[in-house]
């Protein structure tokens, strides 16, 4: 081995791994990937928050796209991502169900007539044990699921509009499938 | 936000454990867990196995508190994922379903020694790998220093050069 080699080698050898290290650093270490991509969203069913409303499953959403939003009125990241739900509820082109993840109703109800209202139904978890079923882990989450009860993608932590032009939007292009 | 809520609801319990170990001692005779921030408050069912829920609890991750197992963390989540293993004790289930039930839901990231895989074959594998090279390594230069006293052997024409030199050398130095 050439002597300049020698010595240049474990330079680069350090450099690769400084590579590494920097790329390593990057991520978040909260996000987890999600095990339910492209798998059945799970079932439930659970009151709806408005009274008098039948329960809300994720059969009766066959057919369409729908966002599943994990929120509830403890969790400050929600008031962040609470105006995008809104201009996409007015665009009215994909349903938007909320879980109100173990949330007093009362809570829920008075947060949203604060902020504003972006879901179609809202599903009351109050004991967190739907969100057990589909790997809550922090508040909020966004899953978007298409019209035959598949999740295609989790999203961790506030959405915006990126979120709805990368996740959503093609599938809506696709007709749901 | 979540992890500084965590180290404060530890830091809770730890000034509570520390204030009143009275309460403590109560607590083993109810067999129920309360949280001092009035976190959801569970009370096991009488007949559950202690050292089986500890034992199962300790090997699954706190998603919320990356860095404590289920089994030390007091989050919310944790809590719920706590009364989740005593309700599927209850129904007879066995570790190995408990924790797969985990896995279907987290992730085998839950699991804190995850079982050996084709996706972490690299972890698992590569330690002993780099000490397997390593060795390799050692060896080769050993056998190459072994070698080098044969090669400093001079042979008779560099022998001759070598002495005309310093001969040369010496006799300009007078």
């Amino acid at each position: 081995m050439p002597n300049s080699l020698r010595v240049i080698l474990p330079l680069l050898v350090l450099a690769a791994l400084a590579v590494v290290f920097v790329i390593g650093l990057q991520g978040d270490p909260r996000k987890l990937p999600s095990v339910f991509i492209d798998k059945p969203a799970p079932a439930f069913s659970l009151p709806d928050l408005a009274q008098g409303q039948p329960v809300v499953t994720p059969e009766s959403l066959r057919g369409q796209v729908w966002l599943l939003n994990v929120f509830a009125s403890w969790c400050g990241a929600c008031v962040t991502e609470h105006p995008h739900l809104l201009a996409l509820a007015a665009q009215n082109r994909v349903a938007v169900v909320g879980l109100a993840y173990k949330d007093e109703p009362a809570d829920t109800q008075a947060w949203l007539e604060a902020r504003g209202n972006p879901y179609g139904r809202i599903a009351v978890d109050r004991d967190g044990l739907v969100g057990i079923d589909y790997g809550v882990y922090g508040v909020p989450e966004t899953f978007v699921i298409d019209g035959k009860g598949v999740i295609r993608y989790k999203h961790v932590g506030p959405v915006d509009g990126d979120f709805f032009r990368q996740h959503v939007e093609p599938l809506l292009a696709a007709g749901g499938r | 936000m979540r992890r500084s809520l965590c180290r404060f609801t530890l830091a809770a319990l730890l000034t509570a454990a520390a204030l009143a170990p009275g309460l403590l001692s109560a607590e083993d005779g109810s067999r129920a867990q309360t949280a001092a921030d009035g976190a959801p408050t569970s009370v096991l069912p009488a007949g559950t196995d202690l050292e089986r829920l500890r034992a199962i609890a300790a090997d699954l991750r706190c998603l919320v508190c990356q860095n404590q197992s289920i089994a030390d963390s007091h989050a919310g989540l944790a809590i719920d994922l706590r009364n989740q293993v005593v309700k599927l004790m209850g129904q007879g289930k066995t570790d190995n379903e408990i924790k797969q039930y985990m896995v279907d839901r987290y992730g085998e990231f839950v699991l804190y020694d995850p079982p050996f895989s084709a996706s972490n074959a690299v972890l698992w594998l590569g330690p002993f790998l780099l000490a397997l090279a390593g060795v390799w390594l050692a060896r080769r230069a050993i056998a190459a220093r072994a070698l080098a006293p044969a090669d400093a052997a001079l042979s008779a024409n560099e022998r001759e050069a070598l002495e005309t030199r310093y001969r040369k050398a010496t006799s300009d130095e007078t």
